[in-house]
């Protein structure tokens, strides 16, 4: 019985929105009786209560979080003070941020201005910046001319890195031709070639990947609507 | 939005091979799926961690409770059912707090069905949220515990790198599924074995060979074998057109209306 | 038996690797190391949007505002960061009214308020009248379709607690009809929203910000026109702070360190594939020799 109130349930709200996009905008709630309320009309309620269930599924995680780190804290699990140092930062953060929004004053500006602008932005772009150095070591390690192919990646790589640097569009900038004019030469450009690479060969490709992942996510949203999963997450029925 | 004539052909079209062979699938027609290179290698990696003694680390990225997040605990329970088996300890950090109790609850299934549930240990599941956090915490996990091998299932962005990097540093043997193209790269270099895009997909069919996934797969290859159909006659009436062989694009006219 | 040069320079320390990028990307702040920076097309097809909708708003009865979405938090501020800028000075510098909300980093928006509050002093433009924010929602498909259809659904107060009907510049706002341009500033690819559902309801134009890891990903909605045009990382903010004639814009600035870094990064490529291709070579002769 639970089974088929909740396949029921997802297949109808499912089913609202693919009616939706197929039946015309001005298609009436119900045909000849309702001629004033649209079909798509509802689209604007579903939409304010899923904004009340997404702000309430921030809180969810707020308290999940705080549950979490309370029990480590309690238990004395290894590490918890790292656990007090987490809730601390998310108190301070919490009540500054309030406190700006709802009651500003000059040093509880200057307090959410220290944890965000100080302290949280400057981390949170260290260790993005980690990227730069990982990048520099991967690519050192990895890029082996193997094989032909690697070869011809190798080269591509090349011409994409240095057309986009100014010192790289510097090495071919004798072959701009004069002012409004466009020859022959002017098309081997590091950056005209790099153009050519990113907007036909990439587009090629990442359009060719794209296809099969929209095909995959219509596929599984199909079967999840149809409820066609047989629970097989957890290899038991749902 | 509002579907077109031809979008409502094609969303039904699509939907038509996809339902007729997961029920096919069903009554028990068996279809071939080629062997993925990734997916094979899973236990190859287990294997390993079995041997050296040290724990599997397995890491769902960004992922929330969406489709890559469902196809990654899919493929979290079928890793977790292994290292039960071979009484090997999972570690499951955890970034978005809707996947965490899904995550939580594959793993204590996938021990339970191996009747090793004493051997789950909630402590080894950790939440945190935050991308560069949650990354910052893999990487901490990683050099701690010296996991032999990590699994990277999920939708990833940025701190993929980072996260990957760190595992080769430490030796780790690494295979990566993820559709975030932007991030194949680096998990070509710094992993084992990558699975490209919709393999992804396919990896949950290709573990578990549910009949569903199995028909579904099937399905979805009509429906990408339409799509290229339509790109090759578009290209070549887009040329006609292009070198005034033809008066009007009729083909174009007919897809935008 | 010591390492041969060839074995040598495939294996150099990271650390060291570490240090030179370290190096190569910090000296060149302290240098004002500048080249000049040729416009790509997608930059310059995005500036020419935003002209021509500035001009549209000289001469026609209702003017069309700039939805800035800036989805991106500290993390990618390097390069999403002088994108902002970039859109909201040219915005500020025309006459353009904007507004800015974000559904996926609650940061996002209060960074690009930092941001327009910081050009609002250069230009003499005022919150309210001349931009707008209309703060963070969370995000779900839902939500976002309640969106396309009616704005004030879901945005009733801006970030600053105001009544929404109450703030000047959304009096000539009625729907998303009124957007001009949305500029989508990120380092995720939550774009497709906007051109999946959004663009065929509404028929705006839409323009991206985006990391340079990204901007293969957004090529094919350039080629088909979904997307007006793009920034492409740092690189695209510099090319566009060109075509706004500044001097020292942030991207701009950045480009010095950006070059040397890809420099080095080549030059270390180059120095393992020459060691790997000299010592596949005389492995292959000790073979034949044997």
């Amino acid at each position: 019985m639970r089974r088929t109130i909740i396949i029921l349930i997802t297949f109808i709200g499912g089913l609202y929105y693919f009616l939706n996009f197929v039946l015309p905008q001005e298609t009436p709630l119900v045909p000849f009786l309702t001629p004033d309320i649209k079909f798509s009309d509802a689209i604007e309620e579903i939409g304010r209560v899923t904004l009340v269930i997404g702000v309430f599924a921030i809180f969810l995680g707020v308290i999940n979080l705080s549950r979490l780190h309370l029990g480590r804290i309690s238990r004395r699990r290894p590490g918890w003070y790292n656990s007090v140092a987490l809730l601390t930062a998310f108190a301070a953060m919490f009540t500054f941020q309030l406190l700006k929004t709802y009651a500003p004053s000059e040093w509880g500006d200057k307090f959410q201005s220290l944890l965000f602008d100080h302290m949280y932005a400057p981390i949170n772009s260290t260790i993005m910046s980690l990227l730069a150095f990982y990048m520099a070591s991967a690519a050192y390690r990895a890029f082996r001319i193997k094989s032909g192919e690697a070869a011809v990646m190798m080269f591509i790589a090349l011409i994409v890195m240095l057309g986009q640097i100014p010192i790289g569009q510097l090495l071919t900038s004798g072959l701009k031709g004069a002012e409004g004019t466009n020859p022959w030469y002017s098309y081997l450009r590091l950056e005209v070639v790099r153009e050519w690479f990113m907007g036909v060969w990439n587009s090629a490709a990442q359009r060719g990947i794209l296809f099969g992942m929209v095909i995959g996510a219509f596929a599984l949203t199909l079967r999840i609507w149809l409820s066609l999963e047989r629970g097989s997450f957890f290899d038991r029925e749902l | 939005m509002h579907a077109t004539y031809t979008m409502l052909v094609l969303t039904v079209g699509f939907c038509g091979p996809i339902i007729y062979f997961i029920l096919a699938a069903r009554r028990g027609k068996g279809f071939y799926i080629r062997p993925i290179a990734g997916i094979s290698a899973i236990s190859e990696a287990i294997g390993r961690a079995t041997e050296m003694g040290r724990p599997v680390l397995y890491c769902a990225g960004l992922s929330t409770l969406d489709i890559d997040g469902l196809c990654s605990m899919a493929i979290l329970g079928q890793i977790a059912k292994m290292t039960a088996r071979y009484n090997l300890r999972i570690l499951v950090p955890m970034s978005d707090y809707l996947l965490y109790p899904i995550a939580e609850e594959a793993v204590r299934e996938a021990y339970a069905a191996e009747g090793k549930l004493d051997l789950f240990d909630e402590k080894d599941m950790i939440y945190v949220p935050n991308q560069f956090p949650f990354a910052a915490a893999c990487v901490g996990m990683m050099h701690r515990e010296k996991v032999a091998a990590n699994f990277f299932f999920g939708y990833f962005a940025a701190e993929s790198l980072i996260l990957a990097e760190a595992g080769n540093q430490i030796g780790a043997i690494q295979i990566a599924g993820t559709t975030a193209t932007t991030q194949i790269p680096f998990f070509i270099t710094s992993c084992d074995y990558t699975i490209i895009g919709e393999e992804y997909y396919a990896a949950t069919a290709y573990l578990t060979r549910e009949p569903t996934m199995l028909g579904s797969l099937v399905g979805q290859d009509v429906g990408k074998i339409t799509i290229t159909a339509f790109a090759i006659i578009g290209t070549v009436f887009a040329l006609l057109a292009a070198l005034a062989l033809m008066k009007t694009n009729w083909f174009l006219e007919i897809l935008e209306r | 038996m010591g390492k041969a040069w060839y074995e040598i320079i495939q294996d150099i320390d990271r650390r060291i690797i570490y240090l030179v990028v370290f190096l190569v990307v910090s000296i060149p702040f302290f240098l004002s190391i500048r080249a000049p920076m040729e416009v790509g097309p997608p930059a310059q097809h995005l500036f020419d949007c935003v002209e021509n909708i500035a001009a549209y708003n000289k001469t026609a009865p209702k003017e069309k505002i700039v939805l800035i979405i800036p989805e991106w938090d500290p993390a990618v501020q390097a390069e999403c960061k002088p994108q902002t800028r970039a859109m909201m000075e040219h915005c500020m510098k025309r006459g353009v009214k904007f507004a800015t909300m974000s559904w996926f980093y609650p940061q996002g928006v209060e960074l690009a308020e930092k941001v327009a509050e910081e050009c609002e002093k250069k230009y003499k433009k005022k919150y309210g009248v001349d931009w707008v924010s209309w703060g963070y929602k969370p995000f779900s498909l839902a939500t976002f379709l309640a969106f396309i259809k009616d704005i004030y659904t879901l945005v009733e107060k801006d970030s600053k607690d105001t009544s929404i009907r109450e703030v000047p510049l959304m009096k000539n706002v009625d729907s998303l009809r009124d957007v001009g341009l949305v500029f989508y500033v990120s380092g995720g690819s939550g774009i497709g929203y906007y051109i999946n559902y959004a663009l065929p309801e509404i028929g705006f134009s839409i323009g991206t910000g985006c990391t340079a890891i990204l901007g293969p990903e957004m090529r094919p909605y350039l080629d088909s026109r979904q997307l007006v045009g793009m920034m492409e990382g740092m690189a695209g903010a510099a090319q566009y702070e060109k075509l706004l004639e500044f001097k020292e814009g942030r991207g701009t600035r950045g480009m010095g360190s950006q070059s040397f870094a890809h420099l080095w990064i080549i030059f270390t490529i180059a120095l393992g594939n020459v060691g790997y291709l000299v010592h596949r070579r005389r492995l292959r002769k000790a073979q034949k020799g044997e």
